[in-house]
């Protein structure tokens, strides 16, 4: 499964490539809207992130007991790379929000989304910081991954209640539409897919090492 | 069941009456926030965007401050494993969400007259008001019943009960603050909508929570 | 009489990837008793609230028998009686309140006046738990463990903080009932061991 993830060796330079070389930049906001190629996929890959933990956490808590382990280190090592994408994707969106919009933060409902998740993901780690023993921190903190994941449905309900009057798709002009070319369509797929397999490679590594991890743990024990 | 959830609202209901610790917590805090609001204001009419929002900041805070007790409490104590012996893991949650559902409601029923009668507040649609009122609390207190298991379980911090509760309760925040405007706003607009939505949400995670809380709870 | 039986099957018992105890079998119903003795950190509390079915092991498995039916380890601590030094009573409830709280029906009957007056606690019921020694606390969280009539006891320490007298009534009652329950003890107390008719030591 890992061999497969590989492929991001190749795809992740040659996105950089089409991002800065191939696709043209956009009208008036010229070479910024690069930005739109890491960002969009970080965002992206830090929601999937999410959801994979939430997933396997449920797996965790209702599964059969033989493969909860794995999942519990599943969920966790998800929910550290979706940190670390979640900030990425705070960064960037505020740069580019900076160049477009002229102020780094605007309470848009995007925004705010990723304030939710970014507020998720700290309550998760202090949780389980708080928690301390593994096995019982695996447990409470799956719960409340899980509960965060179904209270998501509700968020989305809401937004465009609480932010109406605000542009329903992401700009990178000034007259509020999303204006791609084709080369800029290809090379934003092109990082979508890259950044996705790159997170499942990230995902299995971190979960390999857990399971050696686990491993050494209990060589460890039984010398 | 339906006795153990009996037995346990009982006891729960005579320790707080004999201790009035979260009662007396959560009902001052509130007070002093809704009196410090009116000094600072002094009489300036705020608009009703502002007043929801104070309300339901007032509301949140005081549930953080008066909700975990109910699990918290079991844990400090080393009650909770006398509890678990009597009580079943189901009846424990039932029992303490109505429980917390109910202290909240008491909360809220001192400190919303309170608070219309020092900010001066012009209620326009009484009946959507009430309605949004106790249907966010509802809201609040299921959702804070199952985190509060959560925290007893993690030492019973307190901040890590707030960290833990915003992100979940935004959404709720937001159906009641909306809500609450409408009602202040004008008699026209106000719909039943949001205190639906606040019910709707109430029920989802209370149903989640009654799955997720043996894991919780029981150890391991 | 519905029998009660537990039987455990390599339980093991991990925290942070150590092992408290592995591999552990275990047979135990009804008109048997069983004593876990070893040394502090041994593991007698852990693996005396998983056998209550309160805890749950890290692997291994438990199958609880409750007459034909097997019920899960939650419905087994239900039926159970359990008392432990680390359990406490509500010490904003008196006496009365806090057995009422045990009893499935809400209600003190006869037997458990009977109980009360057997370990010497009827004149303080009507007083707050908070106020009593700690003796009269391990008393009466006897009270509230045997008082259901349960077909299991699991009692860690059971003799903890308890005086001469104290002892003399606990180890009585533990005798008495010890052929129609199962009774599972941690203790390192020889008398209370004594009371069983099997012991096992852990840690050894």
């Amino acid at each position: 499964m890992i061999n497969i993830f590989r492929i991001v060796y190749i795809l992740m330079p040659l996105t950089v490539v089409l991002a800065f070389q191939w696709a043209p930049g956009a009208e008036i906001l010229g070479d910024t809207s690069r930005i739109i190629y890491f960002h969009v996929p970080a965002a992206w890959a830090s929601v999937l992130s999410f959801l994979v933990a939430g997933t396997a956490s449920i797996g965790y808590l209702f599964d059969d007991k033989k493969k909860r382990a794995r999942l519990a280190d599943v969920s966790h090592n998800s929910c550290i790379i979706g940190m670390v994408l979640i900030v990425l994707t705070t960064v960037t969106g505020s740069i580019w929000a900076k160049m477009s919009w002229g102020s780094f933060w605007n309470w848009d409902p995007r925004e705010t989304s990723i304030v939710f998740l970014l507020l998720v993901y700290s309550a998760y780690f202090s949780l389980r910081s708080a928690l301390g023993r593994k096995e019982r921190g695996s447990r409470i903190s799956s719960a409340y991954l899980v509960l965060a994941m179904f209270t998501v449905p509700f968020f989305v309900f809401m937004v465009p209640r609480i932010y109406p009057s605000l542009h329903p798709a992401p700009l990178i002009n000034p007259e509020k539409k999303l204006f791609l070319d084709d080369k800029m369509r290809i090379t934003l797929a092109f990082s979508l897919v890259s950044f996705t397999l790159l997170y499942f490679y990230i995902l299995s590594l971190m979960n390999r090492i857990s399971a050696i991890e686990a491993r050494m743990v209990i060589n460890r024990n039984e010398k | 069941m339906a006795g153990e959830i009996f037995r346990n609202l009982l006891k729960d209901f005579r320790v707080e009456l004999r201790s009035r610790f979260a009662v007396n917590l959560s009902i001052s805090f509130a007070g002093t926030m809704t009196v410090s609001i009116g000094i600072v204001t002094s009489g300036v009419p705020l608009s009703p965007q502002i007043i929801s929002l104070l309300l339901w900041m007032i509301f949140f805070f005081s549930a953080m401050n008066g909700l975990s007790h109910i699990f918290v409490r079991e844990v400090d104590q080393g009650t909770f494993m006398f509890m678990n012996n009597k009580i079943g893991t189901d009846a424990v949650y039932l029992s303490k969400l109505i429980y917390n559902a109910v202290f909240f409601a008491v909360i809220q029923v001192f400190i919303t007259p309170v608070f219309i009668f020092f900010l001066q507040v012009e209620v326009k649609c009484a009946a959507v008001f009430i309605a949004t009122v106790f249907s966010g609390g509802l809201a609040i207190s299921a959702t804070s019943t199952f985190l509060a298991a959560m925290v007893s379980r993690a030492g019973g911090r307190g901040s890590l009960f707030t960290i833990m509760s915003f992100p979940i309760l935004i959404p709720v925040l937001w159906a009641a603050i909306n809500g609450t405007i409408r009602s202040l706003e004008n008699r026209a607009a106000c719909g039943l909508g949001n205190p639906f939505f606040l019910l709707a949400f109430s029920g989802m995670i209370a149903a989640l929570s009654f799955l997720l809380f043996r894991h919780v709870w029981i150890e391991e | 009489m519905k029998l009660f039986s537990l039987s455990a099957v390599s339980l093991t018992k991990e925290y942070e990837g150590r092992p408290v105890f592995s591999g552990m079998k275990l047979d135990v119903s009804t008109g048997d008793s069983l004593a876990i003795t070893g040394k502090n950190g041994s593991g007698k509390t852990t693996l005396i609230k998983i056998l209550a079915g309160i805890m749950l092991p890290s692997s291994g498995s438990i199958e609880f028998r409750y007459g034909q039916d097997v019920i899960e380890a939650e419905t087994a601590a239900r039926l159970s009686g359990f008392t432990a030094p680390y359990m406490n009573l509500y010490d904003d409830l008196d006496g009365m309140e806090n057995l009422c709280f045990a009893s499935a029906t809400g209600r003190i009957g006869p037997e458990t006046e009977e109980l009360a007056d057997r370990f010497g606690l009827t004149v303080h019921l009507g007083k707050r738990v908070g106020h009593y020694s700690s003796g009269m606390k391990q008393r009466l969280k006897f009270i509230a463990a045997v008082m259901n009539d349960p077909p299991a006891l699991f009692l860690d320490e059971p003799e903890t903080n308890l005086d001469a007298d104290g002892k003399k009534a606990v180890f009585s009652y533990i005798k008495s009932v010890s052929k129609r329950m199962l009774v599972v003890i941690a203790t390192n107390d020889i008398h209370v061991k004594q009371l069983c008719k099997r012991s096992i030591l852990l840690g050894g």
